[in-house]
C-alpha cells in the first residue's frame, strides 16, 4: 500500500510540481493550500506531512511552525512525520522550534524532496 | 734595765729621740722620728754629729751640745729655728728640744739625751695669727671677688650679693673689734643670706655650714664639724668631692651652673639643680686651707625649664612628622622657627632657606595679603583662626608665582606666663583638588548639556551599594513615572522584553569582566513599559568601572529611544524579507520544473533540451544566491542572525568548498594550498557562506585562467584563511570601505561586475558574530588577498 503524503503548501506551482513529483515516485499525495487540510489527519492518517511554513499571512514566520508544534505535541498525531518548507535561511531553527522532523529550503531540489520523504517514509 | 734595752724602747718611740756622747758627739743612738726629722738615713749613727750633719756648721746646736758635755747642765730650748738639709734641700724648721746631760753615779758625763719635737706648724700658725690682719683684708678681697664671680655667674645671685656685701661692709666695722677672724667670719657667713659653707682641710671638715645650706643639705646643724663624706654619704659616687679635692689642690676655684646633685633630703634621695661655687681660701703661704661653698638651688628653674623643652621638642617632633604643611612661626616678628616638609614644599624652599628668617621677609608677597594681619590678630587675641579653602599668591623664588588654594589654621602656643609667644600654623594645600573639582564640575555641565540636547537618558549603578539611579528620560523609556527607587532586579530586568532579557543579561555580564570587555557595554533592546505597556526599542551604551581588583564597582551610562529608527528599520527589513519571499517562490517552482523536466530530457535523451534545462538551473541557482544575500542581510539589520555553532573540521570545510567551486566555474584555477588541520568551533554553514562569497568575489575581479589560492593555517587561539587572486586589486581608498553594505568599488572595470555589494559585508557580520576578524591586503592591479582569522574555540 502506498505511503500517504500531505502537502500543504500555498503556491500553487510549487504544489502541484510536489505532487506530480511525489506521485511520480508511487505516492499517495493528498494537497492544499491551507492548513483546513490538516482537519482530516485524524481520517485520513498520513504517513508524512511537508507543510510550508509561509502561509496566507506573510508577516507571520510562525505559521508552519506552529501547526507543526501542535501536531508533534498531540500524542494523536506525534508520531507523523513533519517536514517544514520555507524560504527563510533560518529554516533550520524554525523546524526545530517546531518540533519538525525535518525541513526543506526553497528553492529546494527535487532530488532532495524525493529523498527526504523516501527517508521519513521508509 | 741595761742600757741596750733601754734603747730599744727608745727606738720604738714616736718621739725624736738621739744619744751623743764624747766632746765630739758622737750619734751613738738615733731613733726613726729622729732621723727622719734630719731628713737623713741610719747610715748617720756612729758618726759625730759635725759629720752626720754638715749643714748644723753655723748654727748654735753643736757649740751648745759641747757645753751640755763640758759643764753636765742640760740645755732645754723652745721654738728653735734649724734649718737642715732634706733631699739635697736646705729647710727651716722649728723645734722644741731638749739635751739632756745623763751622768755616771760619779758625776762624770755618761751621754746627751736629745729629745726634739718638731713646732714648725705650731709656729706657722701663730705666725699667722700675727698676721690675722692681713688676712682678713685679703679674705674680704677674696670674698668681694667671690661675689664678684657669682654676680656673673647667676643674675639670681645678683640681688642677694648685693645684701650680701653691704653685710660684709657692716660687719666689717664689726670686725674692727673682732679679735678672731674665724669668729667673724663664722657669723659672716651664719648671717649672709644665701647657702655657704665653709669646709677646713683636705678632710673636707664642715667648719660652717648656714642655715640655708643646712636646708640645701637637707641635714641639721649636728652635722657641722663631721666631714663632708659623712655628713653627706650621698655624694659618694657623684662627682663633687673630687671636685673639691681637686680645688684644694689646684687653688683654683669652680663654678658650677645647673649641676644635677642628688641629695638625702628629709629621708628621701631627691634630684636638685645648683648654681654654685667652690672658692679655695688660702694661706699667706697661698696653701689652701678651707674651701668655701656658696650655693643656690635652681631646681625648680630647671625643672620649668625641661618641661618647656620636653613640650617644645614634643612640638617640633609632631610638627616634623606631620603629613601637612605645618611650620612654628615665633614672636610677632614671625620668624620661622621650624618648617616641615610638606610646608617646605608648598614654599619651594629648603629648611636653610627659611630657618630663622622672618616670615614676611622670605614671602614679601603676603604683605597686603590677608595672612599677616591675621598672624598679628592671633598674638592679640590668643584665639586660634582658621579659613578654609582661601587663595594665596606665593612667590615660588624660581620666578612662578602661583596662587593656592589653602586650608589652614593658626594656632596659639603660649610661655609659661600665658602669653602668645608663636604660632603654630598648619598649611594644607588643597590647590590639585579644588582644581579638579572645578574641572569636573565644568565637565559635568558640559556633559549634561549634552546629554540634554542629545535627548540621552542616564542610569547610574552602583555595585558597591546595590543602588540604580535613572534620570526622567530613563524612566521614560522603561514605562515609569514615578520617582521612587528603581532596583536592576525588579524594574531594569522586568522592564526589559522577554526575548531579549536572556541576551542583554549576558551583554552586562560580559562588561562586567574587565578582561572580556574592558567595561565597555553598548546593546539595543526592547522594553515593555510598566505602566503604558508600550513597545520601546532602546539603545543603551557604558561603561564599567572598576576596582585594583578588576572588581566591578560603578556602572554607569547613557540610553537612547530608537524606536522610531527600529520601526523604519524594521518595515524595511519586512520589506526585504518580503521581497526576497516573493522573488524565491517563482524560483522555486521555476527550480522544480526545471528538474522534472531535466529527467524527462534525458529519459528521451535529448541533449539540446538537456544542455539548455541545465543552463536554466545555474542561472536559477546565481539567482538564488542573490536573493538569499538579500534576506541574510535582512536578519543581520533587525538583528536575529543566530549562530549555530558546532565543532567542525575547517580543512573538511574548506576542501568542499573548493570542490564546490571547481565545480561550477571552470574559468579559475582554485587551489587550496597549506592545509590545516584544525578542529574550530563554530557555524560552519555561515563559515562556508564566507568562504563561498570570497572565492566567488575572488573569480569576479580577476582575468579568467588565473589562480585563486587559498591558505589556511593556525595562530595560537585563532585560524587564519586567506583567498589570493591575481585581479585589479583594491584601490587604498577603497580598503577601509570595502566591507560596509552596498559598497561598490567606482571604477569602469567593475561597471560591468553584477551584484549589490552585501557579499563582503555579510562575511564581515559573520566574521564579526564570531569575534573574529576580517581584512583585505591589496595593491591596485597586482590583486588582492582577503584574510580573516577566527578563534579557535
Amino acid at each position: 500500500m502506498a505511503k500517504k503524503v500531505f502537502v500543504i503548501e500555498d503556491d500553487r506551482d510549487i504544489r502541484e510540481t510536489i505532487v506530480y513529483v511525489l506521485e511520480e515516485e508511487g505516492y499517495e499525495v493528498l494537497a492544499s493550500e491551507s492548513s483546513k487540510l490538516l482537519r482530516s489527519v485524524d481520517s485520513e492518517k498520513p504517513d508524512i506531512i511537508l507543510l510550508d511554513n509561509w502561509l496566507t499571512d506573510w508577516k507571520s514566520d510562525a505559521n508552519g511552525q506552529q501547526l507543526s508544534k501542535e501536531l508533534k505535541s498531540n500524542p494523536a498525531t506525534s508520531h507523523i512525520s513533519v517536514i517544514i518548507i520555507s524560504a527563510v535561511s533560518n529554516v533550520k531553527e524554525i523546524a526545530e522550534a517546531g518540533l519538525a522532523d525535518g525541513y526543506l529550503m526553497k528553492p529546494f531540489d527535487v532530488s532532495e524532496l524525493v529523498n527526504m520523504v523516501k527517508k521519513f517514509t521508509a | 734595765m741595761n742600757s741596750q734595752q733601754l734603747l730599744e724602747v727608745l727606738s720604738l718611740s714616736d718621739n725624736a729621740t738621739a744619744i751623743y756622747t764624747s766632746e765630739n758627739i758622737i750619734i751613738e743612738f738615733a731613733n726613726e722620728a729622729m732621723i727622719g726629722l734630719w731628713g737623713k738615713n741610719r747610715s748617720v749613727i756612729g758618726k759625730p754629729m759635725i759629720e752626720a750633719l754638715p749643714e748644723l756648721e753655723g748654727q748654735p746646736f753643736l757649740d751648745i751640745l759641747k757645753n751640755v758635755w763640758l759643764t753636765g747642765n742640760t740645755h732645754v730650748d723652745t721654738n728653735a729655728y734649724a734649718e737642715l738639709e732634706k733631699n739635697g734641700e736646705l729647710q727651716g724648721s722649728y723645734f722644741n728640744y731638749e739635751y739632756r746631760a745623763v751622768k755616771h753615779p760619779t758625776g762624770e758625763m755618761r751621754c746627751i739625751l736629745h729629745t726634739a719635737v718638731d713646732v714648725t706648724d705650731r709656729m706657722l700658725s701663730q705666725q699667722e695669727i700675727q698676721e690675722s690682719k692681713q688676712r682678713e683684708k685679703d679674705l674680704n678681697e677674696e670674698l668681694a671677688a667671690i661675689n664678684e664671680e657669682l654676680s656673673s655667674s647667676n643674675e639670681e645671685l645678683l640681688a642677694t650679693n648685693e645684701e650680701l656685701k653691704e653685710s660684709y661692709n657692716d660687719l666689717r666695722l664689726l670686725n674692727e673689734s673682732l679679735s678672731e677672724s674665724e669668729a667673724w667670719f663664722r657669723e659672716t657667713v651664719n648671717q649672709a643670706p644665701v647657702a655657704i659653707a665653709v669646709l677646713d682641710e683636705r678632710g673636707l671638715i664642715i667648719d660652717t655650714a648656714n642655715s640655708y645650706i643646712l636646708e640645701i643639705w637637707g641635714k641639721g646643724p649636728e652635722i657641722i664639724g663631721q666631714p663632708l663624706h659623712i655628713a653627706l654619704p650621698e655624694l659618694q659616687g657623684q662627682p663633687f668631692l673630687q671636685i673639691l679635692d681637686d680645688v684644694y689642690t689646684s687653688g683654683e676655684p669652680f663654678y658650677g651652673s645647673e649641676v644635677k646633685a642628688s641629695l638625702v633630703r628629709k629621708g628621701v634621695l631627691e634630684d636638685a639643680y645648683f648654681n654654685f661655687v667652690y672658692h679655695p681660701l688660702k694661706e699667706a703661704s697661698g696653701n689652701t686651707a678651707s674651701i668655701i661653698v656658696v650655693a643656690t638651688e635652681v631646681t625648680e628653674q630647671i625643672n620649668a625649664r625641661r618641661l618647656i623643652e620636653k613640650s617644645e621638642h614634643r612640638l617640633n617632633r609632631m610638627v616634623m612628622a606631620s603629613p601637612i604643611g605645618m611650620t612654628i612661626l615665633k614672636g610677632r616678628e614671625l620668624v620661622i622657627e621650624i618648617a616641615n616638609e610638606n610646608m617646605l614644599t608648598i614654599w619651594n624652599r629648603t629648611t636653610d632657606q627659611v630657618t630663622g628668617k622672618r616670615l614676611l621677609e622670605i614671602f614679601p608677597e603676603l604683605i597686603g595679603q590677608p595672612f599677616p594681619d591675621m598672624l598679628q590678630r592671633v598674638f592679640d587675641t590668643g584665639q586660634p583662626f582658621g579659613m578654609d579653602e582661601t587663595t594665596a599668591d606665593v612667590d615660588l623664588g624660581d620666578g612662578r608665582v602661583v596662587q593656592y588654594y589653602l586650608d589652614f589654621s593658626y594656632d596659639p602656643l603660649f610661655d609659661a606666663d600665658g602669653n602668645v609667644e608663636a604660632i603654630l600654623a598648619t598649611v594644607n594645600n588643597i590647590t590639585e583638588r579644588v582644581e579638579s573639582r572645578r574641572q569636573m564640575l565644568h565637565v559635568q555641565e558640559r556633559g549634561r548639556m549634552a546629554v540634554d540636547a542629545a535627548q540621552l537618558g542616564t542610569f547610574d549603578m552602583d555595585l558597591t551599594k546595590g543602588t540604580l539611579d535613572w534620570d526622567e528620560r530613563c524612566r521614560t523609556l522603561f514605562g515609569v513615572s514615578h520617582n521612587n527607587t528603581v532596583t536592576y532586579e525588579h524594574d531594569f530586568l522586568m522592564g526589559l522584553h522577554p526575548d531579549d532579557r536572556e541576551h542583554v543579561t549576558e551583554v552586562i555580564n560580559n562588561s562586567f569582566n574587565k578582561a572580556a570587555s574592558n567595561g565597555n557595554y553598548d546593546v539595543e533592546y526592547r522594553t515593555i513599559g510598566f505602566e503604558d505597556k508600550k513597545l520601546r526599542w532602546v539603545s543603551a551604551k557604558g561603561k564599567v568601572f572598576f576596582n585594583e581588583h578588576n572588581e566591578p564597582m560603578r556602572f554607569i551610562g547613557i540610553v537612547l529611544d530608537i524606536t522610531d529608527k527600529k520601526e523604519d528599520e524594521q518595515r524595511k527589513n519586512d520589506f526585504i524579507a518580503m521581497v526576497s519571499h516573493e522573488l524565491k517562490t517563482p524560483l522555486t517552482s521555476l527550480k522544480a520544473y526545471v528538474q522534472v523536466l531535466q529527467a524527462k530530457a534525458l529519459k528521451a535523451n535529448d541533449g539540446f533540451a538537456g544542455g539548455a534545462l541545465d543552463k536554466s538551473l545555474l542561472q536559477v541557482n546565481k539567482m538564488n544566491t542573490l536573493i538569499k544575500g538579500f534576506l541574510d542581510v535582512a536578519r543581520l539589520e533587525s538583528g536575529r542572525i543566530h549562530l549555530d555553532v558546532e565543532r567542525f573540521n575547517l580543512n573538511n570545510l574548506i576542501k568542499e568548498a573548493v570542490e564546490e567551486a571547481t565545480i561550477t566555474m571552470d574559468s579559475h584555477h582554485v587551489v587550496f594550498d597549506d592545509e590545516c588541520h584544525t578542529d574550530v568551533v563554530a557555524d560552519r554553514e555561515k563559515i562556508g557562506q564566507v568562504l563561498n562569497n570570497l572565492i566567488s568575489n575572488a573569480t569576479k575581479y580577476s582575468p579568467r585562467g588565473s589562480n585563486i589560492i587559498i591558505k589556511c593555517y593556525q595562530d595560537a587561539d585563532m585560524v587564519r584563511v586567506s583567498v589570493k587572486d591575481e585581479g585589479i586589486g583594491v584601490k587604498a581608498v577603497d580598503i577601509d570601505k570595502l566591507f560596509d553594505r552596498f559598497y561598490r568599488v567606482n571604477s569602469p572595470f567593475t561597471k560591468t561586475i553584477s551584484g549589490f555589494g552585501i557579499g563582503l559585508y555579510l562575511c564581515a557580520e559573520i566574521i564579526k558574530y564570531h569575534r573574529g576578524r576580517i581584512w583585505v591586503e591589496s595593491k591596485t592591479g597586482q590583486g588582492a588577498t582577503f584574510n580573516f582569522e577566527i578563534p579557535v574555540t
